[in-house]
């Protein structure tokens, strides 16, 4: 009867133990921190591999994610701002985190490009980026104003077939992983997706190469939110995703060096 | 000739209920029993629209237990009506004709020669819900008979109606059933109703048929406590003639009763008038009585039966007469069979059945 | 005499009522109200309007062709596994509209098991198309449509329609003239909610119809889209939608909910 009564008051005093230390220099004394990080979609299997990384190397930091379209992500941490990091797929999107709350050790972290997918059976019959124009094709793309969205029109743009190809889109989805879906469901011929999209899901879709001079490169900043309860961790995550072990898992996922 | 075999058995769970009867084509037969007794059941196992029943029906020799209740020729009106809320009166008794298929114009046109047959008073544009109980019943009754049916059902068309129109009902209920050309079935738990508008009366209790005869049958040998206590009434029928001082005479064949005349009918002769008298309501004497009761018979007891602290004891005389006594003057008189008594009863004590005829029509 | 209500009641239906009320309120109050003449005029805002509006009656004729006699069916009927029929069309309203759109592809996609022979036989891509979204639609909203009508089957005496029958009616007549007609505002009001929820409806449709102006973007993905671009004007065309539907409801749905 008694444990019972004094175990609640150990766990309070338990509570306001560790919350009076104060933050300490990044080394594996860390307090138990819970790290939350805004990333870009297309960033989901790299970036849920590089969390548990840090956790292995920071035992007391535990990183989640919240994945969506940058754009969305940057007008919900100017609403919310409850982001420590922010790792968008567009420098626009980071542009806006910069201007409302502001951002700090902002750095280009990785690069990707565009890629032409379809179903493994390529019912559409695509062998080049000009045959997104052939009539009866069913184009799926990134709506506009989402990353993917806009570096595909601008590659559509730059191949000089924009409106025939645009005549083609069936749906404009809202991240890339619904553009992914479609083609890996079936139901749509070609859809413009991330080369590190195509890396995620292997051999249930099939890719074509949009040429070099037509590409686009996606170039990837990340940095961390000003205002976070947790600078210093998020620093070091920051730095994480800069370092040796971060570029290699990033590159394992088929996103591109931060140089190009 | 067209006749009605009915011999049919519904099981519900463990209740079960078994009639088997005939209804020929000039005939009212009365299914008369207690509440509960399974006598709505049986009719609308009739009309088919009881799944669990079994058995056999006939009408005119043609088997009509396999149909569809929309394909039997029957027309029914329920206890309480049952008219389709949503429709107007007219609408309703439309409905049997439209339903067969007849043109909406020319079904409405004989709906409306039924209502103004049946039901005068009655706005045929109005929704039930805007009628009186005894206004309902008679829409529902020309709705049963506008379909033109061969057989003609009527459940507990009194019932669900008070007590101050039930007069004019019954009246027009026995115009409808004499009037029809067919087989006609009356469910009730009235006997007056039963006695009054029937020619033969099926004594349903419990789900068996206990007694089937005419009312004058019944009322000489009931062969349950439940037939004895209905026919507990004494029933007289003959022409009513107004007498000097307000009274009226009911002139049966058994001779002449003094009435009290009925304050809502024009003093002249009325034919085929029926009264009723309560056994309790008539005194026994051993010697002639002098006084103010009008009525005095003279008759010879034919039994004396025992209910307990109450005799009920039968009387043959010119009319004939049941009265009922206590037992204890019974024995104090000495009344066994073969006694010779006096009874008496007053005028007023006799409740008479008479259309009404307003002063103002003729 | 009006009812006295004990305070605690009072107290909780206030604070219910201001539950519900406060965030259509805020949307009245954050409205870019200068906005509004260029989000009212642009094609986007009156072409989603159309497609919903086409969408969600079409969704509703469907639902009260076939889940009234479902209803029905479902009522009176005495098979083995009704009650598991039951269930399943009742199904819809518990699962997550994703869920149901993503259940719709893998029945009726491209790929899917009836759909693949539409597409090899018959020549019909259901995705993509306004069909498809009025099938999306239909698929999560005609639960309501079955629920009111069965209450309402259940409610009725089958007296009227035994008399009816005796009066010489086969069913179908009964049917038609008199069950209907006597369930009428049940079933009226099973279709008010279900042209509101069919109004509304989001997941189902994005994921198996997909989002394209014109053809698929309903008021609900108009709205999910402009978050991207224009947060403004989603607020602006989210208004169009409220009011729209409180007027439908307000006219209609007391009336035939029963509210005298």
């Amino acid at each position: 009867m008694r444990a019972t009564r004094i175990a609640p008051r150990l766990a309070v005093i338990a509570c306001l133990a560790s919350a009076c230390t104060g933050t300490t220099p990044v080394d594996s004394s860390i307090p138990p921190t819970q790290l939350t990080v805004f990333a870009a979609s297309s960033l989901t299997k790299a970036f849920t591999q590089i969390g548990e990384d840090f956790h292995t190397v920071f035992p007391d930091v535990t990183v989640t994610f919240d994945f969506g379209s940058s754009t969305d992500l940057a007008s919900q941490i100017q609403s919310e701002g409850t982001a420590d990091v922010f790792a968008s797929a567009s420098d626009a999107a980071m542009d806006t985190v910069q201007s409302d709350p502001g951002v700090s050790d902002r750095t280009k972290f990785a690069t990707n490009d565009l890629v032409i997918i379809t179903p493994a059976d390529d019912p559409g019959g695509i062998g080049s980026i000009d045959d997104l124009t052939k009539p009866g094709v069913k184009l799926v793309l990134g709506a506009q104003g989402v990353p993917v969205g806009d570096y595909a029109r601008e590659a559509l743009k730059n191949a000089g077939i924009e409106q025939e190809a645009l005549a083609n889109v069936v749906s404009n989805e809202d991240d890339d992983a619904s553009v992914v879906g479609k083609i890996t469901s079936g139901e749509a011929d070609a859809a413009i997706v991330y080369s590190s999209d195509v890396a995620a899901v292997g051999d249930t879709v099939r890719s074509v190469e949009i040429p070099n001079d037509v590409n686009v490169v996606a170039i990837y900043p990340i940095a961390a939110v000003t205002g976070s309860k947790y600078p210093d961790q998020a620093r070091s995550f920051v730095d994480y995703v800069g370092g040796t072990e971060g570029q290699d898992v990033l590159q394992q996922f088929g996103f591109g060096p931060p140089g190009g | 000739m067209m006749a009605l075999a009915v011999d049919l058995a519904v099981t519900r769970g463990d209740r079960s209920i078994e009639a088997d009867f005939d209804v020929a084509a000039d005939e009212t037969v009365a299914i008369l029993g207690p509440n509960g007794a399974g006598k709505t059941t049986i009719v609308e196992g009739v009309a088919g629209l009881v799944p669990e029943t079994r058995g056999e029906l006939s009408l005119d020799g043609d088997r009509i237990d396999g149909l569809a209740p929309d394909r039997r020729p029957i027309g029914i009106a329920f206890q309480d009506g049952v008219l389709f809320p949503h429709l107007s009166a007219l609408e309703n008794v439309a409905f049997p004709g439209r339903a067969r298929g007849a043109r909406p114009r020319a079904a409405r046109a004989h709906a409306r020669d039924v209502l103004a047959r049946v039901a005068p008073a009655v706005n045929p544009g109005a929704k039930p819900a805007e009628l009186s109980g005894g206004a309902r019943q008679r829409v529902a009754l020309a709705r049963a008979l506008a379909g033109d049916p061969r057989v003609l059902i009527l459940d507990e068309p009194l019932s669900s109606v008070d007590v101050s129109a039930r007069a004019e009902l019954r009246t027009l209920l026995r115009r409808t059933l004499d009037a029809f050309d067919g087989p006609r079935l009356l469910v009730t738990h009235d006997p007056i109703e039963a006695m009054t508008l029937a020619d033969r009366i099926v004594v349903l209790e419990d789900g068996r048929i206990t007694q089937i005869g005419t009312p004058g049958e019944i009322r000489a040998a009931p062969r349950t406590r439940y037939a004895a206590d209905l026919v507990g009434l004494n029933l007289f029928r003959g022409t009513l003639v107004p007498i000097a001082g307000g009274a009226g005479e009911l002139r049966t064949p058994d001779g002449p009763i003094t009435v009290a005349w009925p304050g809502d009918v024009r003093p002249a002769p009325v034919d085929d008038v029926l009264a009723t008298l309560a056994p309790a309501d008539v005194a026994l004497h051993a010697e002639r009585p002098e006084g103010s009761p009008r009525n005095v018979v003279r008759g010879v007891v034919e039994e004396v039966a025992i209910l307990g602290d109450r005799a009920r004891v039968r009387l043959h005389g010119a009319p004939a007469l049941v009265a009922e006594i206590t037992t204890g003057s019974a024995e104090r008189m000495g009344i066994v069979a073969g006694t010779e008594v006096w009874a008496s009863f007053k005028a007023v004590e006799l409740r008479l059945m008479v259309e009404p005829i307003a002063a103002d029509t003729l | 005499m009006r009812s006295r209500l004990p305070l605690p009641v009072v107290a909780l239906a206030a604070l219910g009522a201001l539950f519900v009320v406060l965030p259509v309120l805020a949307l009245f109050v954050r409205a870019p109200w200068g906005q509004l003449g260029d989000t009212l005029s642009g094609v986007g805002a009156s072409t989603a309007l159309r497609l919903s509006l086409e969408v969600s009656l079409g969704a509703t004729a469907i639902s009260l062709l076939v889940g009234v006699p479902l209803a029905w069916v479902l009522a009176r009927g005495a098979f083995p596994g009704r009650a598991v029929l039951r269930a399943l069309v009742v199904l819809p309203i518990v699962l997550p509209p994703v869920v149901g759109g993503i259940a719709l592809l893998v029945a009726l996609g491209r790929g899917g098991i009836v759909g693949r022979w539409l597409y090899d036989v018959v020549g019909v891509q259901l995705t993509f198309t306004t069909a498809g979204a009025v099938i999306a639609t239909t698929f999560v909203s005609m639960p309501l449509v079955v629920l009111a009508t069965e209450s309402g089957l259940r409610g009725l005496d089958e007296r009227y329609e035994r008399a009816a029958a005796a009066m010489g009616g086969s069913s179908w007549y009964v049917f038609r003239r008199v069950t209907l007609p006597m369930i009428g505002p049940q079933v009226a009001a099973g279709a008010v909610l279900t042209w509101a929820r069919a109004l509304g409806e989001f997941g189902a449709t994005i994921t198996f119809a997909g989002n394209l102006a014109g053809r698929t973007q309903t008021m609900p993905l108009a709205v999910y889209e402009a978050r991207q671009v224009d947060p403004g004007g989603a607020i602006l065309l989210s208004l169009i939608l409220v009011v729209l539907s409180v007027a439908v409801l307000v006219t209609l749905g007391g009336r035939l909910l029963g509210v005298r």
